[in-house]
């Protein structure tokens, strides 16, 4: 056994020098290029925000769009199908609406809504944690990528003179999907008397009063750490090597993470305070995150992307059709949205949301009148810039042959297509020029490619 | 907490800081250049400054950068008790885990949390019992139970060990390799697998032979399923296909069909890049997209199941020759035996631990080792001579922390408090700087999952980084500081803070107090900003009991504690 081992280490190491350097797959990390420099940046006060609402748990696609003509649909989901005199007519000849979500109606029928269908991930896994990880890094099949889609849009395009609030979520922990290198200020939409406190007390320990010069130095800190970041290990080692940290600088980084963090929560906690009450009445949890970031919003403080998450869609149990558990949530999420947008005022027209889950679900319901974790998913993108009035993505029915694995609705369009254009519509950023492809969508061919959702802005 | 049950009369009677049983006053009287009567309030005392010197670190400072790097920090007094017999013999002691006498909190551990030592049938037998259906409500609810009890005994038993064992440096180095070969809990079974994953893999071998935890954690089921090699297996066979081709599009189609249709995705090579991008080799480090290919061949059937069917016998690793990869094998462009049957097993076992013990990994793993107990960005000599022993060793780890720790660079000033805790570390600290006893960990875990770092629920196969890049984003320190203020009230349930040496302390004056407990929470004193600022706080206030967990408050939560 010893030598066989000896003489697989002594053969291997002969033939791997001639492989040294070779990268694996999608493993390249380009330095932030300003590939489209132009972004005009005296109107980013006023400039466009995008909104990701992401249902975790996989959000059945066939209890929110109805094939109501389809007799499979009946066939295969006997109690958590929705009768086609219950559902909304939404002027498709194929699908109709969940009657719980109502309240989106005006906005589809404005064409302010543009559905997807049958979307999702080229990666067949039905784990939502490898699902959720490979959508919101956009890197399907790639562990190694650890950084999420809209933090790698921050890094790339980051300027000297980023709003402390050009990203947000609200909620206490960032989604993977703002994760990485840009610093992004995650913050519960209520305040939270134990925090307000522990800032009160560490505010002068974590140097505050001399707020605009240690705002700069944090930032110049940070545009240099840049070169100190894990995966460009590689690339560094060629470089003059930066003096290792030691007690002090550690100590500065750690000074101004904190005034960073209470300059930034006061901010949010400032302007949630002073914003003046519109009167729009929004429903609990999803709404109150939305009502945080309208409030955001309408302060023109430069919010690019906000993130929101609402959990408990994996509804393996009593999902119900126009009953059940899944209804009142549609319905949660039908209204926040609403108010959402009737709060937001003069900046509606700037606003666009998107609205995804990681997969959708099976087309038989199972057992337990509920479905299990499926394929093929839906999205909404929604705002006034998008072309609405029609479906998306590409539906071939319910026919078993056309099912992926017989089972479950197929993926025929790539989250990261919406993903692209969506970057590109909204901030003139071109993930998919060849300089950036390889960092914002590793392992993807897609130049030129758009689905036409959005309007230009 | 034996120790400190002196009679709180005799306490009263014997004002003389002689006397206190607290060590805080003995370190501070020790130390501190003032006397404790005249405290200049107004100016940031000396203590306050730390001593930048660019020489070697004094002894005191050394003890306290040992105890940072190699415990999780001192516990009041602890400084003083590794100064009197040395740090060098303390390190010592801590190499050598087996004989440090640790039996309170072996006895704890195994009273607390029963499922940590159960076999794996035992555990699913008691969390996991197989209903006939399980899906009504009722039993998926008590289901449910069941995995958040098994699992919080897990998290449980790691913070009160970390908090508590007296093998600190054997507790600090399973936190790493807890990282290294993380699994989360969430994904397949995750729950029921881990806590005989932690004690039979991370635990067994953390002080052993690296390569033996290598294939451990390969042929473990929490493995095995958190990256996919379960299901990998061999492409199918041309007439297996055929059978599957002629039944596409039908709906009836019999059990045997629907299994081959589950297993036709074949390869899955999630297991075999992580192995030699994270455990291994590193990554990009000198192998190619078909060395991962060639691997995952390699490692097909290797599976996880029940010795005998029906739930019975053992369950663990299996190794299912039906659907190893047969054609000829090759690594590295070696071409490898082809064997028959189990044999094959061997095959990939010896290509395991080949990895294992590879000159690229021993770099790699010397590199990472350097990074958690040196600096964030050790220098290439340090990981070069480390490397030298990893290979002489064969990756005998106790030898490798050995030569880590005994080598200069560890000892240099340039790396005192250069490295930022993590949140785990960060928690465990504060619990031991304040002299603090957990017992009940359930609100320590909640906070952890605050700060971003819950126990064995990490997101990435990479494990949670140790570097300050990865944790110092806005939003973050906001729960640290909360936490200081908590703890330091005696406000986190399960965590209880001791009354001594607080009530003795409350009888001094404010500037000693202050003085004594920066010396021993942070020997090598504070930064200025942090000092003025605390000289600011205890003017005018009146010394009381929650006086002095107000500046223990302050304390914990300012910069310098972040550090390590």
């Amino acid at each position: 056994m010893e030598s066989t081992r000896r003489d697989f280490l002594k053969q291997s190491t002969a033939t791997m020098l001639t492989a040294a350097g070779v990268g694996a797959i999608g493993k390249e990390i380009f330095a932030p290029t300003y590939v489209y420099g132009a972004r005009n940046l005296p109107e980013r006060d006023s400039g466009p925000t995008l909104v990701v609402i992401y249902l975790r748990g996989g959000s059945d696609p066939l209890s929110v769009f109805v094939p109501f003509d389809d007799r499979t649909y009946y066939q295969m989901r006997p109690t958590i199908s929705i009768l086609p005199n219950d559902a909304l007519h939404i002027n498709n000849r194929t699908f109709r609406l969940n009657p719980a979500m109502a309240p989106l109606l005006p906005m589809i029928n404005a064409g302010e809504i543009a559905p997807i269908i049958n979307v999702g991930s080229p990666n067949d896994t039905r784990s939502h944690f490898d699902a959720q990880d490979f959508m919101e890094r956009a890197a399907p099949g790639i562990k190694s990528i650890s950084e999420g889609w809209l933090n790698r849009y921050l890094e790339q395009t980051k300027t000297q003179t980023d709003p402390e609030l050009r990203a947000l979520a609200i909620q206490p922990l960032l989604p993977r999907s703002l994760r990485g290198q840009y610093p992004v200020l995650a913050a519960p939409a209520r305040k939270s008397n134990r925090h307000e406190r522990a800032m009160a007390v560490f505010e002068e320990l974590y140097g505050c009063d001399e707020d605009r010069k240690m705002h700069r130095a944090a930032k110049a800190a940070e545009m240099q750490a840049d070169t100190r970041r894990p995966g460009r290990r590689k690339k560094s080692r060629k470089e003059p090597e930066p003096p290792p940290i030691d007690e002090a600088a550690q100590r500065q980084r750690i000074v101004s993470a904190g005034s960073n963090t209470i300059r930034r929560l006061r901010e949010l906690r400032r302007i949630i305070e002073e914003s003046p009450d519109t009167h729009v009445q929004y429903p609990p949890d999803l709404g109150e995150k939305l009502q945080a970031v309208a409030k955001v919003i309408r302060a023109n403080v430069g919010l690019e992307i906000a993130a929101v998450d609402y959990g408990n869609w994996d509804h393996h149990i009593r999902q119900g059709g126009s009953g059940g558990v899944m209804a009142p949530m549609l319905a949660n999420l039908s209204k926040s949205i609403a108010a959402f947008y009737k709060d937001l005022g003069n900046r509606r027209h700037m606003v666009c949301t998107l609205v995804m889950s990681e997969f959708g679900r099976t087309v038989k319901e199972n057992g337990n009148r509920g479905s299990d974790h499926g394929r093929g998913g839906y999205m909404l993108v929604i705002g006034e810039m998008v072309n609405g009035n029609r479906m998306y993505g590409r539906w071939t029915g319910l026919d078993v042959a056309n099912l992926a694995d017989g089972r479950d609705l197929p993926v025929y369009t790539d989250f990261r297509l919406v993903f692209a254009e969506v970057l590109y519509k909204l901030f003139g950023y071109d993930p998919t020029a060849p300089q950036a492809v390889k960092y914002m969508f590793p392992g993807w061919n897609n130049r030129g490619r758009s689905l036409g959702l959005l309007k230009q802005l | 907490m034996k120790r400190r049950t002196l009679e709180p009369n005799l306490i009263r009677a014997n004002v003389a800081a002689s006397l206190l049983p607290a060590a805080f006053l003995v370190c501070a009287s020790a130390q501190t250049t003032q006397p404790a009567t005249n405290p200049p309030v107004d100016q940031p005392s000396l203590l306050a400054e730390p001593v930048r010197s660019d020489g070697p670190l004094n002894d005191r400072e050394m003890t306290f950068h040992v105890l940072n790097r190699l415990a999780f920090g001192p516990t009041p007094g602890q400084v003083d008790e590794v100064m009197d017999i040395g740090w060098k013999q303390w390190v010592h002691q801590q190499l050598r885990p087996g004989k440090i006498d640790d039996s309170e909190v072996d006895r704890q551990i195994r009273e607390k949390f029963p499922s940590l030592h159960m076999s794996m049938e035992n555990i699913f037998a008691r969390y996991r019992p197989e209903y006939p259906r399980p899906h009504t409500q009722e039993q998926m609810k008590h289901l449910r139970k069941l995995s958040r009890e098994v699992a919080g005994e897990l998290s449980r038993s790691v913070v009160y060990r970390a908090a508590h064992s007296k093998r600190q440096f054997y507790e600090v180095m399973v936190e790493f390799w807890r990282n290294h070969f993380t699994v989360d809990r969430r994904k397949t079974n995750g729950s029921f697998l881990a806590n005989h994953y932690e004690v039979n893999v991370i635990r067994r071998y953390a002080f052993g032979r690296f390569s033996d935890m290598v294939l451990a954690s390969a042929q473990h089921p929490a493995m095995l399923f958190y990256l996919d090699n379960w299901v990998s297996r061999a492409p199918l066979s041309p007439n297996e296909q055929r059978i599957v081709d002629r039944q596409v599009g039908r709906e009836n189609v019999s059990r045997s069909v629907k299994a081959l249709r589950r297993l036709q995705n074949g390869l899955n090579e999630n297991y075999a890049r992580e192995l030699m991008e994270l455990h291994t080799f590193g990554v990009d480090n000198g192998y190619t997209q078909a060395d991962v290919t060639n691997l995952a061949k390699l490692l097909t059937g290797w599976t996880v199941g029940w010795s005998k069917p029906g739930r019975r016998g053992t369950y663990g690793f299996v190794f299912n020759a039906d659907v190893h990869y047969t054609f000829d094998k090759w690594m590295f462009g070696t071409r490898l035996p082809r064997l028959p049957g189990n044999l094959a097993l061997g095959t990939g076992e010896q290509v395991v631990i080949g990895l294992a013990t590879h000159k690229r990994t021993a770099r790699f793993i010397s590199w990472k080792l350097c990074r958690y107990l040196v600096n964030d960005e050790p220098s290439p000599e340090l990981v070069t001579r480390v490397a030298r022993v990893f290979r002489r060793t064969n990756g005998y780890l106790p030898r490798v922390y050995e030569v880590i720790v005994n080598d200069p660079e560890f000892a240099a000033r340039g790396n005192f408090r250069a490295k930022f805790k993590t949140p785990f570390e960060f928690v465990v600290s504060a619990v031991r700087s304040s002299g603090a006893r957990v017992t009940n960990g359930g609100q320590v875990i909640r906070e952890l999952r605050a700060m971003g770092q819950p126990i064995y629920d990490c997101e990435d196969p990479t494990g949670y980084y140790d570097q300050a890049e990865a944790w110092l984003y806005p939003g973050v320190l906001v729960h640290r500081w909360a936490f200081a203020l908590r703890l330091s009230a005696g406000d986190i349930p399960g965590v209880e803070l001791p009354d001594e040496p607080y009530e003795s302390l409350a009888r001094f004056e404010a500037a000693h107090i202050k003085d004594a407990l920066i010396d021993a929470i942070v020997p090598g004193g504070v930064d200025r900003q942090t000092a003025t600022v605390i000289d600011q706080a205890i003017q005018d206030r009146t010394v009381d009991r929650r006086f002095t967990h107000m500046v223990l408050g302050l304390i914990l939560g300012s910069p310098t504690f972040q550090q390590q």
